[in-house]
């Protein structure tokens, strides 16, 4: 009985939520109709086609119409075996003196409101400020769920001050991933930047940055990052440190954390027209500091070619989010749920992109290397993808996996659009 | 001099008035019901494609750096229920450092058990264990007994407090 009560109060609450972002897009639309009608909308179309080894037919159709300052945008993923999966529709434009955009996600083939964002992004009294704003449903694991967060830029002096506090909600940066829907069948997902499960109510959390401070001619920045467990983090870098090569020099990362503090140095020289980083990780323990593994990468005319390699496997790992590979301790990894198979020790990536007579092209070779693999060179698994323009607003992606026991996954994919 | 004024009057309640409104409406949802915490497990509907199918096990809000280990029954009591489902030819793979240690799928019985752990760490949402098999009926059916599963956290702890989800959708 009392769940019953809870699920239908929290019901009710999402239909008054739901209810209040139709009414806001409406007056917003309404409001905007006016200067609108002198305006000739512009609507354009895309629809992508994927076909893969075990995993069916995937078509992804996206409708957008930008009239004036406003964008509206439409998105629909269905499945081949599993049916309508995502239904998303999104709005961008101005409100008064602010920029704001929103997202809503639905889940068609069960009925069900899953995910909502806002985004607004103003200037009050000589600071950049941005209020996110996020929903999620009470279909999805995890909520209800609902939550803010105001972030402010600022300039003191030479120095520039990012305060985030979280009411709630937590944003993405280069500390914190964001949040994914997840499709519980099929581990399909959509990423937003807006988190609204941060545990609390109320204040949840205050991140504040401080850069350009300038001590004995080297630049350095700090973060502190509190929630209501404490001081979760705080990292000071130092950046462009002479090493006394010619145009080149190191960045420095100390960095306390509650998962364990750690301390990394990051070498760069540029050579030419091309740039070559050394990125090392060494860890703090105990009376040692030890390397646990480095990232190599040099890039230049549209080539990017990075060697992510782990020294200390019970510690750090290779991650696999976002294409490329990066060097994560573990407890990272497991925090942030960033996908990574335990056996790779060793991670050569080459991506390339170019461009042709029908636009842009890429190509992304990933080669990891294993521990206990019987094969060559200790070869593991490679990954190839890539999209080339076809000309007519067409273009041709594809991805493909094979590991030690053969050809893993394989997907072709044609992207119209009009 | 009312002209001057009355345009400042304008201009300022504009960006003020916005600002307001955006915190106001931000405001009003920030303080309601704190997010669940529990820790759950998840059985994915069986995906079919074509006469092969799949099943997604996955976590979320596993306490103690995340599970770390976990046992579907033991031989001959086992935790998995098939239907519609050759059981002579599933494959149980690891995901996110997960690493099946041993499987054993009856066929005469249409059930199996398993033990799988993760070489470095835990997962507290995620993918732990994929299943693909051959289907052999229209609706194939993929059942796990509650009370024969045990899950162990990365802190070495057995995690008591969980139950299954049936949401279609997680967030992590």
């Amino acid at each position: 009985m009392r769940r019953t009560t809870r699920g239908r109060r929290a019901l009710h609450r999402s239909a008054a939520a739901i209810a209040t972002i139709v009414a806001c897009a409406a007056s917003w639309a309404g409001g905007l109709g006016a200067a609108a009608t002198s305006v000739r909308p512009e609507v354009w179309a895309g629809l992508e086609l994927r076909a893969g080894i075990g995993s069916g037919i995937r078509s992804i159709v996206e409708l957008g119409c930008t009239t004036g300052p406003t964008t509206w945008a439409s998105l629909s993923h269905v499945e081949s075996t599993i049916g309508f999966l995502w239904q998303e529709f999104g709005i961008r434009g101005r409100l008064g003196g602010a920029s704001v955009a929103a997202n809503v996600l639905l889940g068609p083939s069960t009925a069900d409101f899953l995910f909502a964002q806002g985004l607004a992004t103003l200037q009050v009294g000589g600071l950049d400020a941005e209020v996110h704003w996020a929903l999620l449903g009470a279909a999805v694991l995890g909520g209800p769920a609902r939550g803010f967060a105001v972030r402010a830029v600022g300039r003191v002096g030479g120095l520039e001050v990012v305060s985030t506090t979280e009411m709630g909600a937590r944003i993405e940066d280069d500390d914190f991933d964001g949040m994914d829907v997840v499709h519980r069948a099929t581990g399909l997902s959509r990423h937003y930047e807006t988190d609204p499960t941060a545990p609390g109510r109320g204040l949840t959390g205050e991140k504040l940055t401080v850069d350009g401070w300038s001590l004995a001619g080297i630049d350095g920045g700090a973060t502190v990052y509190v929630n209501r467990a404490g001081v979760e983090f705080l990292a000071v870098t130092l950046e462009d440190v002479a090493s006394g090569l010619a145009r080149g020099g190191f960045d420095l990362e100390a960095r306390y954390d509650i998962d364990g503090d750690s301390l990394s140095l990051t070498p760069h020289a540029a050579l030419g027209g091309r740039l070559l980083t050394f990125e090392p990780r060494f860890v703090v323990g105990g009376d040692s500091l030890d390397l646990v593994g480095f990232v190599l990468s040099a890039g230049w005319n549209g080539v990017t070619i990075r060697d992510v390699r782990v020294l200390d496997p019970a510690r750090y790992i290779i991650t696999t989010d976002g294409g490329q590979g990066r060097l994560e301790a573990v407890v990272d990894a497991v925090k942030n749920s960033h996908e990574y198979d335990e056996r790779s020790r060793e991670l050569v990536s080459i991506a390339v992109v170019w461009s042709g007579p029908a636009g842009e092209n890429r190509a992304l070779v990933d080669t990891y290397f294993e521990e206990g693999s019987g094969s060559l060179l200790t070869w593991g698994k490679s990954h190839v993808a890539g999209a080339v323009g076809l000309g007519g607003r067409t273009s041709l992606s594809w991805a493909a996996m094979a590991g030690t026991d053969g050809l893993d996954e394989l997907e072709i994919g044609l992207t119209v659009s009009w | 001099m009312v002209f001057v004024r009355r345009v400042k009057a304008r201009v300022r309640p504009r960006g003020a008035t916005t600002l307001v409104l955006v915190l106001l409406l931000s405001g009003c949802t920030a303080f309601w019901e704190e997010p669940q915490g529990t820790a759950h497990l998840m059985v994915g509907d069986v995906v079919v494609t074509r006469t092969e199918g799949s099943v997604l096990v996955s976590v979320a809000n596993m306490p103690g750096g995340g599970a770390a280990a976990i046992q579907f029954g033991s031989v001959g009591a086992g935790a998995v229920s098939l239907s519609g489902i050759d059981a002579a030819s599933v494959q149980v793979e690891g995901c996110n450092g997960f690493v099946v240690l041993a499987a054993a799928f009856d066929v005469a019985a249409g059930e199996g058990a398993l033990v799988a752990a993760s070489g470095v760490g835990g997962v507290a949402d995620g993918e732990v264990l994929r299943f693909t098999f051959d289907v052999t009926g229209p609706h194939p059916s993929f059942v796990l007994a509650e009370a024969r599963v045990t899950l162990v956290s990365a802190a070495s702890l057995w995690i008591g407090d969980w139950e299954v989800a049936d949401a279609a959708y997680y967030a992590r």
